[in-house]
């Protein structure tokens, strides 16, 4: 469906086109927590040394079943054309010219279990106030985040996790 | 018995006086001068044989000065060598107890290191075991309300804040 050399506005137009703009920004940040979660996604995808036939049985048999079908062509393709080990940097510049083209950020909200619509809102609008900016907010789930949620903000990472309070009092353990 | 006669004595006397004159003006002088020719080549010789003495007495002298100089600097560089090695010696001491000193520091410090990332391994092994058994008994045991608790405790948190 989608045919495109990194022309990363073609790939805007082309996902605004079919309305899948949306599902494919979520299926990043999908993809972002699949490849933290889970060992072997960056192993084996990332790796320059590993063929593109490995890749791509790797990517059907673990990552498509958890991601839409315009997402999974795009890394296919990234595959097909030994690129994937520049998707960071891919997905980086496509989310910065998206968030240009609709003047707003693209913010991942990780928590335990989805948050309700009213939460949601309340970090959206504080966000929004802090930032500035409108946003879009993403909200995927993770075991890894045990209370309280993770926001990404392009680099910006924001933990209110209890991890992050386990860790503080780890390291004041350790200190004292 | 002795009788004195004239004619025999007169003759005697002129006899005498023609030797004596014969041997005065004809066998003396070159006598005396092969003589004298062989004073001079001993006085000469005499002459040339203290001179020799005396270069040679200064010739020995210079030897032995020489040797005595000889002896000086033999016993200088002797001295010296002596010095050098005993120098050489304190120097390759020192070097060796530094590189000892240096050596045993470095262990001190590697010693120091490795019990100090022991104690940081088991600190570290400790904390991180006693987080996870935490997650663990957080994840097991919060309730929904317990977990919205802390859900709205983080967004005020965020509401709180003034920048990010």
């Amino acid at each position: 469906m989608l045919n495109f050399q990194y022309n990363l506005k073609e790939l805007i137009e082309t996902l605004e086109e079919h309305g899948e703009t949306d599902e494919f920004i979520r299926d990043t940040f999908r993809f972002n927590l699949l490849a933290d979660e889970n060992f072997g996604v960056e192993e084996v995808l990332f790796d320059a040394h590993i063929s593109r036939e490995s890749k791509l049985k790797f990517l059907s048999e673990t990552i498509t079943s958890h991601i839409g079908s315009s997402f999974n062509a795009f890394l296919e393709q990234l595959i097909q054309n030994d690129d994937i080990v520049f998707y960071q940097l891919i997905i980086s510049k496509f989310l910065n010219l998206l968030e240009k083209e609709k003047d707003c950020l693209f913010v991942e909200l990780t928590s335990a279990e989805p948050l309700n619509r009213a939460n949601l809102d309340r970090i959206k609008h504080t966000l929004e106030h802090l930032t500035r900016n409108s946003l879009y907010l993403y909200n995927s789930t993770s075991k890894k985040v045990v209370g309280g949620f993770l926001i990404k903000i392009g680099e910006r990472v924001l933990d209110l996790t209890l991890q992050n309070d386990l860790e503080k009092l780890k390291f004041k353990l350790k200190a004292s | 018995m002795f009788t004195f006669e004239p004619g025999v004595g007169i003759w005697s006397v002129l006899s005498f006086l023609l030797v004596f004159f014969f041997l005065q003006h004809f066998v003396y002088p070159p006598m005396r001068k092969i003589l004298d020719e062989r004073r001079k080549t001993i006085e000469f010789s005499l002459e040339e044989s203290q001179k020799n003495r005396i270069e040679a007495k200064k010739l020995f002298d210079q030897a032995e000065d020489q040797l005595k100089g000889v002896r000086q600097d033999a016993q200088q560089i002797l001295s010296d060598a002596q010095r050098r090695g005993k120098e050489l010696e304190n120097e390759h001491q020192a070097r060796a107890m530094e590189e000892y000193r240096t050596i045993r520091n470095e262990k001190q410090k590697e010693l120091a290191q490795m019990e100090k990332d022991f104690l940081d391994s088991v600190e570290n092994h400790v904390a991180a075991l006693v987080l996870q058994a935490c997650q663990k008994i957080l994840s097991v045991d919060l309730t929904p309300d317990q977990k919205e608790q802390i859900i709205q405790k983080r967004i005020k948190e965020l509401e709180n804040l003034k920048a990010i």
